[in-house]
């Protein structure tokens, strides 16, 4: 198993204030298989981050994991300074989440559903959550089953952002959107987490949806982080350099994520100070989308040297 | 000063939900339950074998319908902000509640005379002379329930506990069940003293699986 | 003034902002004293974090293109030259960048330096009447 140069980010929030959420060298096996194998990552106070991988990566576990539906076999998983399995049991609302595998009966009404989402979080909005049901004509005594995909899955980004959460977790929130939906639904998880100081962690396979909405990139890939980055740091100093074959090392002060072979040239992604560090360059060097720097380290990684 | 309403033990709206989750499964025991009383042509017993199996089929019926801990509709219900305790509390307000219900048309079929005069109708010679003798049965059928719900609930809990640790208890609820369902009669011959052993033990189990299923149910996991 | 962002050109977010707003200043668009939007207004029109607007706000004032004044708010700096002063910032960094491109392909900047005199006769006789209006209509940032 690769391991890319673990590069540490400026997390930017006050050091002083306390991360939301915390994994620290996260593990959980399944018998021998290792869904996550040492995981350790933040969420600070007003940040989206983004966790990105193939499927099988083990986001699914971190969830389970982050919701308390699942103890860890190693380290440990904080959620408002409580481990995640205490703070579900001691209950209150603090944690919204939506995903695949979470969804109400089908004869459950939306009236029921915002009663029951009401009855246990501390600081549901009932307003806010008719105030969505009425702009997308849902009805009171509609039931949960008749809806569509899209529609059960804004009905759920709903009911969780409608509870003022502090902790946000969405696993393919715009799973069945169209692209309107989408935007709306990140806007209105952007206003909610910057209006409350909260955080959310998402997961989606939709990148150009991540490069609009979140702060921070978390890749993982077989159960483990194999890179994280702001994503703001990333666009200032990740790009992909055209290095000809057989020119040599690259200068100091550029650090490779990633080398693909190409006809005449390498297709290198490295990591520089900033961006005027690469107009020292004697080639070429382009920014990248983030599909393609989630390519590049995951199908053609640096091996890391130490 | 009002209590904030989250920090509340009883949530009408959670009770609701699981009731209306019991629904089929109430109503097909009601409906069991009812026929049978009504149709039975002996004397109705506290070890009959019908209202013992009823009672067990019941349990499972409700345990099945909450406790599939690696469905969407469970992590769902888990996942809302419920603490764990209020999720048992609850989930066994709504098995007593529909409990009752079951029982409701038995209980109202034996002590209004309806079974009698039915019996009756259909030339029981017994009837109506026994009927007094009966109207103790719904309580010893409730006592099944009492028995038969805490031993399914306590199976699930222990099934969703990580793998480690699901032996103890589940195959000792497991013998129980299997030795009630044999045939009763037989086993049941020697009335008085071993009812007076049952109801003890029954007692002692019964606590055990609640709180044992209480402590348990803070830590269970749902694993896929 | 709209600022209208590209979240996949790979391009950091905060530099695009910034950008927009010297091109802005430069162009004469924002007049020196025009109030900028807050902190958290801009943040909230853009759907962005507000840090990143933070780190644009204060790379403007460090280029000495904005100023933040406390409990009043950001504003474009009051000095008249500015928008020359700007303007050059502007046009340096892509004269550094035309270079270095130059440099890559084998050109010295002598031969840059032609090249970019031969575009300028041959540039568009319309674009220039453009540039030589003397003021532009001056509009609400």
């Amino acid at each position: 198993m690769t391991q890319l140069h673990f590069i540490p980010h400026d997390l930017g929030a006050p050091p002083s204030m306390p991360p939301l959420l915390a994994a620290r060298n996260l593990s959980r096996s399944f018998g021998s298989k290792h869904a996550l194998a040492g995981i350790s990552f933040e969420l600070r106070p007003g940040d989206i981050l983004a966790l990105l991988g193939p499927n099988g990566a083990g986001k699914t576990t971190f969830l389970r994991l982050a919701l308390g539906l699942l103890a860890p076999t190693g380290g440990d998983i904080e959620l408002l300074g409580l481990s995640a399995r205490r703070l579900a049991i001691q209950g209150g609302g603090q944690v919204g989440s939506l995903g695949d595998g979470m969804e109400p009966p089908p004869w459950a009404t939306i009236a029921l559903l915002e009663s029951l989402q009401s009855a246990a979080s501390a600081h549901f909005s009932r307003a806010a959550f008719r105030r969505f049901c009425n702009q997308h004509s849902f009805l009171r005594d509609q039931r949960f089953g008749t809806l569509s995909k899209g529609q059960k899955r804004s009905l759920l980004a709903a009911l969780a952002l409608a509870m003022q959460p502090d902790v946000i977790l969405f696993d393919e929130p715009a799973d069945g959107l169209d692209p309107s939906a989408r935007r709306e639904l990140y806007d209105d998880l952007r206003a909610t987490v910057t209006e409350r100081q909260s955080g959310a962690i998402v997961t989606t396979h939709i990148l150009s949806d991540i490069e609009r909405i979140a702060d921070h990139i978390v890749i993982l890939q077989h159960g483990s982080v194999i890179f994280q980055c702001p994503l703001e740091d990333a666009r200032e100093q990740i790009r992909a350099i055209e290095w000809p074959t057989h020119a040599g090392p690259l200068p100091d002060g550029f650090f490779p994520l990633s080398r693909q072979n190409l006809e005449g040239f390498e297709l290198i992604v490295a990591r520089a100070s900033n961006s005027e560090a690469f107009d020292q360059l004697p080639v070429r060097s382009r920014p990248m989308t983030l599909e393609a720097l989630y390519l590049a380290l995951t199908k053609h990684p640096v091996e890391a040297r130490s | 000063m009002m209590k904030h309403p989250t920090r509340r033990i009883f949530q009408p709206a959670l009770l609701f939900f699981l009731l209306r989750k019991f629904l089929i499964p109430t109503g097909f025991t009601a409906t069991a339950l009812a026929l049978y009383t009504l149709l039975h042509r002996d004397l109705l017993t506290w070890h009959d074998f019908f209202p013992i199996f009823f009672a067990a089929a019941h349990a499972a019926l409700l345990a099945r319908s909450f406790g599939r801990f690696a469905s969407s509709e469970f992590a769902f219900l888990y996942t809302r902000g419920f603490p764990r305790d209020t999720l048992f509390l609850h989930l066994y307000l709504a098995s007593a509640l529909s409990t009752l219900v079951a029982l409701l048309p038995t209980a109202w079929l034996i002590w209004s005379g309806a079974r009698s005069g039915w019996q009756c109708q259909a030339n029981n010679p017994i009837f109506p002379a026994v009927a007094v003798r009966e109207y103790a049965i719904p309580f010893y059928d409730l006592a099944w329930f009492a028995v038969a719900i805490p031993a399914a609930h306590y199976t699930w809990i222990r099934l969703a506990m990580s793998a480690r640790d699901r032996l103890a208890g589940v195959w000792l609820v497991i013998a129980m069940i299997i030795t009630l369902l044999m045939n009763a009669e037989l086993f049941f011959q020697f009335e008085d003293w071993l009812g007076d052993v049952l109801l003890v033990g029954g007692v002692i189990m019964i606590s055990v699986w609640i709180l044992g299923g209480r402590c348990a149910h803070r830590d269970l996991e749902l694993q896929s | 003034m709209e600022i209208l962002l590209d979240h996949h050109s790979g391009e950091p977010i905060y530099r695009q902002i910034v950008e927009a707003i010297k091109y802005g200043v430069a162009a004469n668009r924002l007049a020196p004293n025009t109030q900028l939007p807050s902190i958290r207004a801009l943040a909230e029109e853009l759907r962005i974090n507000p840090r990143t607007v933070v780190k644009a706000y204060e790379e403007l004032e460090h280029a000495r293109v904005v100023i933040m004044r406390h409990g009043q708010g950001v504003f474009v700096v009051n000095q008249s030259s500015t928008p020359v002063s700007v303007r050059r910032l502007a046009l340096a960094d892509l004269a550094r960048r035309l270079l270095a491109e130059g440099s890559r392909l084998g050109a010295d900047p002598h031969e840059v330096l032609t090249i970019v005199g031969e575009e300028a006769a041959r540039m568009n006789p319309g674009m220039r009447r453009l540039t030589q209006e003397p003021t532009l209509k001056r509009a609400r940032a």
